[in-house]
């Protein structure tokens, strides 16, 4: 166990590339501030998993069943790798964290407050919410001080890579069909880029502890700027529109949104999304209904 | 395990440096049934980063009967949807490798998959990302941990974020590790031979 004899030797450890381990003495407010974080990732990935199970069986074709089969198996999979390591942290316990989750009392990321109604909209989060995803946690991974978490999102980044490549399969399949397939599309994202371009959070403030304690490495701008210059044009390229009227480009080349209006990301914030309730009280029927199977486990 | 077992191509003879310098040769006309075999060891797993699907001991057989190469292919789980891309990988970098080759086929042949045919490379590979190789007969409390080299493993949920992995706890570092599932029949018994042609 190490420990610091102030926060002052502790950010300088950290400064040095120091890599934080359970054992170790660290202050509580980086405990809390990790745990905080780890949390609402976990959360969000048994957010994700329980989104997707909902298209199991509305997939079309077998193949696409047991691909969203599988991510849902992976998603759950990772929060519960997730909780484990925020549950050491010993801030919560698991229950806790889900009681909280069940309750309303904690976030998750904003595009599970949101119903999904068409297949593209599904098509949207396993493609551009989950590219989303991987680019914040690759910038997580590259760094992260916390060693735990940053060992299990090696793992977690390979997979949601995988998830990735399957989601921009089902797109391609929508912008290879027919006029029909490729409006419902455009209609998905219509209605999905502004919750997408809200996932990387407003804007970082100066001084954010999670920045200064290499718990993350870039801004939420910086971030969603990377997703921006790879996706506007990959979207183009197969012939989309962003639904942005203020998108541009400049002389070199880079692309710049308009102003983003942050009055939906805050109702989610708040739990107070246009479908946050059906989905927490979804998550909680889905809690309840399987007690029976993990009171067996453990009898 | 670096030697070779029938129906088996031991991924361990294939030097990855070497084949890496080689998959930027140009192609041409002939077909060379030895590289064929290294280029489809060589394909990367697409969910673990770094350990090629030679080293998991998936690949059964690569048969290259002149201008068409057969691949059978054992998933480590039954119903694994990692098949399906990794089919459509090793077509590509098959069917790149040259202009002589018209077309490749592979056979997913399930339940003959276990953890004995990880190479001591895969093995390594799994390590760096936190995945012990349980194998058949073994057990996890025997198994050391990835990250602290020590016992002390403590299985916690039967099955992790896919089904060919089970989680763990490290009592000593109190990190989250993962175990391979010895067996790809764990879960269901399915006869031998199946195959789905893509």
């Amino acid at each position: 166990m190490r420990t610091w004899i102030d926060m002052a030797s502790f950010e300088e450890f950290l400064n040095g590339g120091g890599i934080v381990e359970p054992g170790d003495d660290m202050p509580q407010v980086y405990r809390e501030e990790v745990f905080r974080f780890i949390e609402m990732h976990a959360n969000s990935e048994l957010f994700g998993g329980l989104c997707e199970r909902h298209w199991v069986t509305r997939a079309p074709g077998l193949n696409r069943k047991l691909a969203f089969l599988a991510k849902t198996q992976d998603e759950i999979g990772h929060a519960h790798l997730l909780y484990m390591v925020a549950a050491d942290l010993g801030v919560k316990t698991r229950t806790q964290m889900i009681d909280d989750l069940m309750d309303g009392r904690s976030k998750f990321h904003n595009v599970f407050h949101y119903k999904t109604q068409t297949w593209a909209d599904q098509i949207v989060i396993a493609f551009l919410v989950d590219a989303a995803a991987l680019t914040t946690q690759q910038a997580v991974l590259k760094q992260c001080s916390y060693g735990p978490y940053r060992r299990i999102l090696r793992r977690i980044v390979a997979e949601e890579g995988f998830h990735m490549r399957h989601g921009e399969e089902m797109l391609l399949t929508l912008a290879d069909g027919t006029g029909i397939q490729r409006d419902l599309f455009q209609d998905a994202l219509n209605r999905w880029w502004e919750a997408v371009m809200h996932f990387f959070g407003p804007p970082t403030k100066d001084g954010d502890l999670l920045i200064r304690w290499r718990i993350k490495s870039d801004t939420n701008e910086a971030l969603r700027d990377r997703f921006v210059q790879k996706f506007v044009p990959m979207l183009h390229d197969y012939g989309f529109t962003i639904p942005d009227p203020e998108l541009r480009q400049d002389a070199a080349g880079h692309w710049h949104l308009g102003d983003i209006d942050w009055k939906a990301l805050k109702a989610t914030q708040a739990n107070v999304g246009p479908d946050s309730a059906a989905r927490i009280a979804l998550s909680r029927a889905a809690w309840v209904n399987t007690t029976w199977v993990r009171e067996a486990l453990t009898a | 395990m670096t030697g070779t077992r029938p129906g088996y191509v031991a991924a361990d003879l294939v030097d990855a440096d070497e084949a890496d310098a080689d998959a930027d040769a140009d192609a041409t006309d002939e077909v060379d049934a030895d590289e064929i075999r290294r280029v489809v060891l060589l394909v990367e797993d697409p969910e673990l980063a770094g350990v090629s699907i030679g080293d998991l001991g998936m690949v059964l057989d690569v048969r290259v009967a002149g201008p068409r190469v057969e691949v059978d292919l054992a998933p480590t789980f039954l119903g694994c949807v990692a098949v399906g891309l990794i089919s459509l990988d090793i077509e590509g970098r098959v069917l790149g490798r040259s202009p002589a080759i018209r077309g490749c086929t592979v056979n997913i042949v399930h339940s003959t998959w276990s953890t004995d045919r990880v190479t001591a490379r895969g093995e390594a590979g799994l390590k760096e990302l936190g995945i012990v190789v349980v194998r058949p007969g073994g057990s996890l409390e025997q198994a050391l941990c990835p990250y602290c080299h020590r016992p002390g493993l403590t299985a916690r949920g039967g099955t992790g974020p896919t089904r060919c992995r089970t989680v763990a706890w490290c009592n000593g570092c109190r990190n989250v590790v993962e175990a391979m599932q010895p067996k790809s029949s764990n879960h269901l018994a399915v006869p031998t031979g199946h195959y789905v042609h893509i």
